[in-house]
């Protein structure tokens, strides 16, 4: 990925949180490890 | 000028008195030639290959692993003009300020010069190198992680520069010349000897000498000339051959993130974790995962969490989220036990082969284990993805055999030092009790941080040429 690429996603992505798919919230940090998937806790709700 | 030891033409050549003799053609050694070339020294370029690749010439690069698993000895180099750069992958990147300042982890660690003094001859390493000096992004504000760049470069040191050697006034490039001894007073080295494969011989003068052979070999001839002559022309107590670096390099598991913008791309940490933790530098690679590769990888995740999985795959088949492999390099602890020494052995002109004992030691594990926790908070705290770990690196087993092992960078065994009991040459590259006997390449770093060692061999190289013209005026 070029630095103009790279920057132009991390632009999008401070402008736009919403726009980007959110796999979880921020709450509910506590981290699970299951089979090497290293899942926040309410991945697994 | 060219000579082809094979056939041997030149009587008289003998004679000569060169300013100096580099023995190694590759990377370190053509360019330092060029440099003193270009400066008006008489420079004798000592090669044990031909132009081509030869077996007869690769075969002495034949060796013995006792260490961890790694590769053949005589598979990891080329041992012809331009040495391994006829087949490097032209990654470009060099060392960072950290890594001259790991003095926290131990006197081993300690440079004997600064990330300045190295930092100078970075233009001029590129121009050679043929790639920008552009190797960072703007400041990351991203906590503890930061996106790395590399540049790549095509430069094979022997396309590039045979026309050149072959023509220069000020350098004799002999080729199928292979070192197999040196003489001289105590002290100094006046002469070395050369044997072809056809068994011509040839004795070469100078007044100063650079052993440019390699990572491996550059260890491999100073035990070799220390069994033979004690203590006679270098200081023998030093720790030749310890201290020898790789980059470990494993695939560490697989993961998906949300966005293609994070594939292919490079990371490392910031330099407060690696101080905080007390690690050494990792580089992460991201390489996108193929269709099949990452529908396995969802199944898996659907076992464990179905209601995520599932809510994952519909993303996939949507192309809003792609799998990768996740892979890392690392920097190496440098520790005495991991050394190269000789065999029993030896080669058809009867020096002693080497043995290659790489050991990847408890704090090698701490470094890749705890940069891993460490990416993987900006990975969850961000929101990035999700990562699945492989088993050894999980549940601490053995690091998988099946995998690439390390960079095939072969770092230390001769390292630069103020204090020789940590260093075989000092700030210079002499080899300490020598008066005019040096040594340039990958096996004089300190330590060998995450980056591919080929650009800062050719600083590195820069700046002894500079300091061998500075001597010579």
């Amino acid at each position: 990925m070029n630095r103009r690429k790279f920057l132009t996603t991390s632009i999008l992505i401070s402008i736009f949180p919403t726009f980007f798919i959110k796999f979880a919230d921020k709450e509910s940090q506590k981290l699970k490890i299951i089979n090497g998937w290293v899942l926040k806790a309410q991945d697994l709700d | 000028m060219i000579f082809d030891l094979n056939i041997k033409d030149r009587e008289s050549i003998s004679d000569l008195l060169y300013d100096v003799c580099i023995i190694g053609a590759g990377a370190a050694g053509i360019t330092i030639a060029n440099e003193l070339g270009r400066s008006g020294l008489k420079v004798a370029l000592i090669e044990g290959g031909s132009k081509e690749f030869t077996e007869e010439s690769q075969d002495i690069y034949k060796g013995k692993n006792t260490g961890d698993p790694y590769y053949p000895l005589d598979v990891t180099r080329l041992r012809y003009l331009g040495g391994s750069t006829n087949h490097w992958g032209g990654m470009c990147r060099t060392f960072e300020k950290i890594d001259f300042k790991r003095d926290y982890l131990g006197e081993e660690y300690k440079w004997p010069i600064n990330y300045e003094e190295l930092s100078k001859y970075i233009d001029d390493a590129c121009k050679i190198l043929e790639i920008s000096n552009d190797f960072e992004y703007l400041d990351s504000e991203i906590k503890n992680v930061k996106p790395i760049k590399y540049q790549y470069s095509n430069v094979r040191f022997k396309s590039k520069y045979q026309s050149h050697l072959i023509n220069s006034t000020n350098i004799s490039l002999f080729i199928n010349s292979n070192l197999t001894d040196i003489d001289g007073d105590n002290e100094t080295v006046k002469t070395i000897k050369i044997q072809s494969y056809t068994n011509n011989f040839l004795s070469i003068k100078a007044k100063k000498f650079v052993l440019a052979l390699g990572g491996i070999e550059n260890s491999r001839y100073l035990l070799w000339f220390k069994k033979k002559y004690s203590d006679k022309y270098f200081d023998t107590t030093t720790p030749i051959g310890k201290y020898w670096m790789e980059h470990p390099a494993f695939t560490l598991g697989r993961a998906f993130v949300k966005n293609s913008a994070y594939v292919k791309q490079y990371y490392s940490l910031k330099d407060e974790p690696q101080k905080n933790s007390k690690i050494l530098s990792c580089a992460f690679r991201m390489q996108g995962a193929s269709s099949s590769e990452t529908k396995q990888m969802i199944k898996n995740l659907i076992c464990v969490a179905p209601t995520f999985g599932q809510k994952i795959a519909k993303l996939v088949d949507k192309n809003f989220v792609c799998g990768i492999k996740f892979r890392a390099a690392w920097e190496q602890s440098p520790a005495d036990m991991s050394s190269v020494s000789l065999t029993n052995k030896t080669d058809r002109f009867g020096i002693s082969q080497a043995n290659l004992t790489w050991i990847k030691n408890t704090l090698d594990r701490k470094t890749i284990k705890e940069s891993t926790k460490v990416f993987n908070e900006w990975f969850l705290n961000d929101d990035i993805g999700r990562i699945q770990l492989d088993n050894w690196l999980v549940n601490d087993l053995n690091y998988p055999e099946n995998d690439e092992l390390g960079g095939q960078h072969h770092m230390g065994g001769t390292r630069m030092s103020d204090n020789s009991k940590y260093g075989v040459v000092d700030k210079n590259c002499k080899v300490f009790g020598s008066k005019n006997l040096y040594i340039a390449g990958s096996s004089i770093f300190v330590t060998g941080g995450h980056n591919n060692p080929t650009l800062p061999i050719v600083q590195f190289s820069l700046r002894l040429s500079e300091h061998i013209k500075s001597l010579s005026t």
